[in-house]
């Protein structure tokens, strides 16, 4: 298990990146394809979705608050169960991180770089973000406190720029098609980004305690920031766009293309990059630090020393996995909701039910 | 080749990591354990062939499943 410890504050934007940072970009494609024109109420019900998972982690964070997700299902349920829940969802975390890589990889070999090799940007970010998981907890608490904040005003200068081209009647008719897009929505959302929660549940407990203070309320707070940001990003592609939302994968990026004010601030989409880049950055240095933490605490090892060969297996996987980019549209929307609710979800609702029985045994 | 070249050396620096581990028996045996798969797709890769891979494994498992409730929600 590691050991350094951090603050709340450094807890909670750590939170915050790692569910905002790649979700930023990736979410609205997808979320618009299955919801329309509701995606954004689709997104508040998936962040309220994400308010549940967030309950279910916090309540076992409380009950064993110095143990990370793989000691608190050993400490529930015994070893032999741990080693059924936790090596399928270490094998579902790999996917995920490496679906991210592919994400990332993908925008940037269809939209701006065409004729880069894909291996590229695969290899380059996860040499950054491993030699950043590496370095610790602590490391990265400090350093991406001012990357969010580069990231947060990228975001609020995509948004605002384009306030010419907002038309709010583009928001209407509200759910032509009745509530089943809106539900299908909260399906893609349930898988990413709101499962991820899960998987932070492996580092919550390295938070420097402070009696008659809780880390509680800066999460609940942090997604509820989370939610707001990522709807607010689809309103605006909503609005921004019209019917041609639905066909972008990336609406935020056509957004940015159309920002123009004066003839002097024009085509900035390669700040979209820069924000793309950031996020992806550090979520796959939390979710690499994540890996390792899940590893060695489950074969009671010594932490770091797997983020190398973990970096390499999901730069593998990302180059391996998918053919070509509707490939892993597929998976993302359609497969990875039903891995994450089966290997994810159903294993933490028995351990948190398990642990509240026994502590009230215990009583 | 030049693709070639950047994943032997990454062959040889994943050795040289997998080095500093000395002593420590239980973190080498689950090194090599993961470079197993690791090795697997790194041949998936290099020959082009297009191998089972994780993303098949749940397709498999969960698969149905998805599609019943995909296929549900995208009913009008």
């Amino acid at each position: 298990m590691h050991t350094g410890k951090i603050s709340y504050w450094q807890m909670a934007v750590l939170f915050q990146v790692y569910m905002t940072g790649s979700a930023l970009i990736n979410i609205q494609g997808p979320m618009l394809a299955a919801a329309q024109n509701s995606a954004w109420i689709a997104m508040l019900l998936a962040n309220l979705v994400g308010f549940v998972i967030l309950y279910l982690v916090l309540t076992l964070h409380n009950e064993y608050p110095d143990q990370c997700y793989v000691n608190q299902v050993r400490l529930t349920l015994g070893n032999v169960m741990t080693y059924l829940i936790i090596i399928p969802l270490f094998l579902v975390m790999l996917y995920i991180t490496a679906n991210i890589v592919y994400g990332m990889g993908q925008y940037f070999t269809t939209s701006m770089m065409r004729e880069t090799p894909l291996f590229i940007f695969h290899l380059l970010i996860l040499i950054t973000s491993s030699l950043t998981a590496k370095a610790g907890i602590e490391v990265m608490g400090r350093m991406f406190h001012l990357l969010m904040y580069i990231l947060l005003f990228i975001f609020i200068i995509m948004l605002i720029l384009p306030y010419n081209t907002y038309e709010i009647t583009n928001l209407l008719p509200l759910a032509p098609q009745g509530f089943k897009p809106i539900l299908h929505g909260v399906y893609v959302g349930f898988g990413f980004p709101y499962m991820d929660i899960l998987f932070f549940a492996m580092i919550i407990y390295l938070v420097k305690q402070k009696p008659g203070q809780s880390i509680n309320k800066w999460l609940y707070l942090g997604l509820l920031i989370n939610g707001i940001v990522l709807t607010l990003t689809i309103l605006c592609s909503l609005m921004g766009l019209g019917p041609l939302v639905f066909l972008k994968k990336f609406p935020l990026h056509v957004l940015a293309q159309l920002i123009s004010i004066g003839e002097i601030i024009e085509r900035i989409e390669a700040i979209f990059g820069i924000a793309l880049i950031l996020g992806t950055y550090m979520k796959i240095s939390l979710l690499l630090f994540i890996l390792d933490q899940a590893l060695s605490t489950l074969f009671k090892v010594k932490a770091s020393h797997f983020i190398y060969i973990i970096s390499a297996v999901v730069l593998l996987l990302s180059l391996t996995m998918y053919k070509n980019e509707i490939e892993l549209g597929e998976s993302g929307s359609f497969l990875q909701t039903s891995v994450t609710f089966f290997f994810g979800f159903l294993p933490l609702l028995l351990v948190v039910i398990i642990a509240k029985v026994k502590s009230k045994k215990t009583a | 080749m030049i693709e070639k070249l950047i994943i032997g050396s990454l062959v040889v620096l994943l050795y040289f990591d997998y080095q500093t581990l000395k002593q420590d028996n239980k973190s080498k045996k689950i090194y090599l354990m993961i470079s197993i798969p690791a090795g697997y797709m790194l041949y998936a890769y290099l020959s082009g062939r297009n191998l089972p891979n994780l993303d098949e494994g749940f397709q498999i498992i969960v698969g149905p499943i998805a599609e019943a409730i995909t296929s549900w929600l995208q009913l009008k």
